[in-house]
This record gives C-alpha cells, sequence and structure tokens, in this order.
C-alpha cells in the first residue's frame, strides 16, 4: 500500500504543447505552457512539496497566493483553448489544494488516504480511558442540563473549565499530528517505520475526532444553560 | 442536510433504553465502539440470561439523529433474540427500518459493531463465570 506513494507522485504526464513527460506540475518545466492535471493530481507534488507531509503553513500560504495570480483565467483570455480550459482545471485544483492542506487534519487525513489507508477502516475501538472520559463528561452535561439556581452556575463554571481543558487538548493533539507529519519516513524506508508512522497518524486522528465531538457537545450545553 | 424518516425522528424525540446497567451487574456484556470519521460514540448494554437469551437492552449514544435512532431501534431488536441470532444481525435491517439514507449506514454499522462487542464481552465474562464455577 505504501508502495503506492512514490510511484504516484513519479508519475509522469505529458506537457499537451511540448509533449515532454513531467511529474504533477502546473508549468511544464520545459516549455512553461499551463499544464492540464488530472483531478487527482498529487497536492503536495503540485505545491513543490512532494513527499513532505509536514509542510510551513506559511510557506504553503505563499506558494498558493503565487501560484493563484500566475494560473488565473483572467492572464488566459488571449490564449488558446487548451489554455483557458487548463488555467480554469488548474485554478479549482489549486484551490482544493490548499484548502486541504493548509489545516494539518485534512491534511493529515487526506495523507492517511494517500497512503491507502482511511480514518474509518478498521477502527471502530475508542480508547477505553477516552470513551470513559466521553462519558464521564456528557454524564456531566446531562446534570447541567437539569440544574437549577445555584448548582447550575456551579455546574456551568465546571463544565467552563472542562471546555478549556478540551481545547488545550485539542492544541496539543493537532500539534502532535504536525509533528507526525514533520518527521514521517521517506518514501523509500522500510515497511515498518511506514506502518508505525500510519498508525500513530491514524490514532490521533481518531483521538482528535472524538474529542471535537465532544467539545461541540460541551459548548451547545454551556450556550443552552 | 440529510432528510430523516419518520422512525429515525421517532426514535431520536422518544429513544427507548437509554442509560446503563448497575455498576457490577452480572450478565451484563458492554460494547463501546466509535466512528473516527464523524466522531461518534456509542455504548450498548446487553442484559443476557445463562441461556443466552438477551432479556433487556441499554444504550447511551452521544453523536447525530441516525446514530441515537439506529441504536435506539436496536435495543428493541434484540430483546428475547439468542445471543446466536442477536450476531447475526446486519446493519442492513437498521438501513432499511429507520429508511437511512447512504451517507448515514456508517451509523447503522456502528449499531452492528456495538452488538457484537456486547455480546463478545459477555461470552467473556460468562466463559469466566463457568470456569469460575466449575472449578469451585
Amino acid at each position: 500500500m505504501a508502495a503506492a506513494l512514490p510511484s504516484e507522485s513519479e508519475r509522469r504526464i505529458p506537457c499537451w504543447r511540448c509533449r515532454q513527460p513531467n511529474p504533477p506540475a502546473f508549468f511544464c518545466p520545459n516549455c512553461e505552457a499551463i499544464q492540464l492535471l488530472p483531478s487527482n493530481a498529487d497536492y503536495l507534488a503540485l505545491l513543490g512539496f512532494a513527499g513532505r507531509p509536514g509542510i510551513e503553513t506559511d510557506e504553503l500560504q505563499r506558494r498558493y497566493y503565487d501560484l493563484s495570480r500566475r494560473l488565473h483565467p483572467d492572464r488566459f483570455q488571449t490564449g488558446s483553448a487548451e489554455e483557458q480550459r487548463a488555467s480554469v482545471r488548474a485554478s479549482a485544483l489549486l484551490n482544493d489544494a490548499f484548502r486541504t492542506l493548509k489545516d494539518v487534519e485534512s491534511r493529515g487525513r487526506w495523507w492517511l488516504e494517500r497512503a491507502g489507508d482511511s480514518l474509518g477502516r478498521e477502527n471502530n475501538q475508542v480508547p477505553p480511558r477516552l470513551a470513559a472520559e466521553v462519558f464521564e463528561v456528557q454524564e456531566k452535561l446531562a446534570e447541567l442540563r437539569a440544574a437549577s439556581g445555584s448548582e447550575r452556575e456551579a455546574l456551568q463554571s465546571e463544565t467552563r473549565g472542562i471546555l478549556e481543558a478540551l481545547s488545550s487538548r485539542l492544541g496539543d493533539e493537532r500539534a502532535a499530528v504536525q509533528s507526525t507529519l514533520e518527521e514521517w519516513p521517506d518514501a523509500s524506508a522500510e515497511e515498518e517505520p511506514l506502518g508505525e508512522a500510519r498508525s500513530r497518524l491514524k490514532q490521533l486522528l481518531s483521538e482528535i475526532s472524538y474529542l471535537r465531538t465532544l467539545e461541540r457537545d460541551v459548548r451547545r450545553a454551556l450556550e443552552e444553560s | 442536510m440529510a432528510s430523516y424518516s419518520d422512525k429515525v425522528i421517532d426514535h431520536y424525540a422518544n429513544p427507548r433504553n437509554v442509560g446503563s446497567f448497575e455498576k457490577g451487574e452480572e450478565n451484563v456484556g458492554t460494547g463501546i465502539v466509535g466512528a473516527p470519521e464523524c466522531g461518534d460514540v456509542m455504548k450498548l448494554q446487553l442484559k443476557i440470561s445463562d441461556e443466552g437469551v438477551v432479556q433487556d437492552a441499554r444504550f447511551k449514544t452521544f453523536g447525530c439523529g441516525s446514530a441515537i435512532a439506529s441504536s435506539s431501534y436496536v435495543t428493541e431488536l434484540v430483546k428475547g433474540k439468542t445471543v446466536d441470532e442477536v450476531e447475526q444481525i446486519k446493519n442492513s435491517i437498521i438501513v432499511e427500518e429507520l429508511s437511512l439514507p447512504p451517507v448515514k449506514i456508517h451509523c447503522s454499522v456502528l449499531a452492528e459493531d456495538a452488538i457484537k462487542a456486547a455480546v463478545k464481552d459477555w461470552r467473556e465474562h460468562h466463559e469466566k463465570k463457568k470456569d469460575g464455577s466449575a472449578a469451585a
């Protein structure tokens, strides 16, 4: 499964104008023509980060703005039909790529899928400690919904504390996803470190997902109380 | 937004058998499963007689309406069935009964997984109990 990665990003597409086979890129490195790319082109490769999921969002943003200008359909108004078609498609693709990559969670999910896995696959076990926490917090929310007067005030402040703790944990978990992606083993690495990185990423993203749902419910309960 | 069927809305608005059995209660199997794509968590408990018949069920589900409805429906479905019958329950019957739209099919899968996890948990305790009484 992991072997699909290098071959995928190394797959070459011939330039429509000069016929040179190129790895996925918005512009042909040989004749500089804008390229007609398939919609499943590798987002990281397109933005010049091939195989490096631990990108910095500042750098991503810079490349995105630069490419947005260069790919904009207005620039190809007097161009050929191929160029006009390519610029519309490339601009849409660039936007999809940026939206997916800028957030570390969606980047992580996308990367997991590129590695031939997905968050939901054979993954219905909630870590027991996390499950216990979910039930405990939800119990508290039920108490809060039923409470009144000074009891409610006490529960509200306790719940606000829970919310704060949840938000800070989500921040930590997101940072852990980023470092997992930064330390991602080379595509040429053995199966074992790749498998370990995949399962760590999957575990972190799953925990984030459960914590997010919990955070949403806590917020809602506080608003309604 | 997915449009919910009347049965989903009914189970969501009036969920059956919500809650937990007393801690330490015997003959109870507990299954806790989750759907990491959407963050739903489901707990299903089955009270099963020594003969292996489901006598009662409780659930607690934190998630979308379809996940709550699926687990509520399942608590009614399993009562009176043997563990072997219960293990044969497929998510498709939940999808059919509640007319779940394709995007909510994973909620029914979650409910099926919860049943299997609860039965597995009961079997483990039951085996231990049998071993214990055989040794005594």
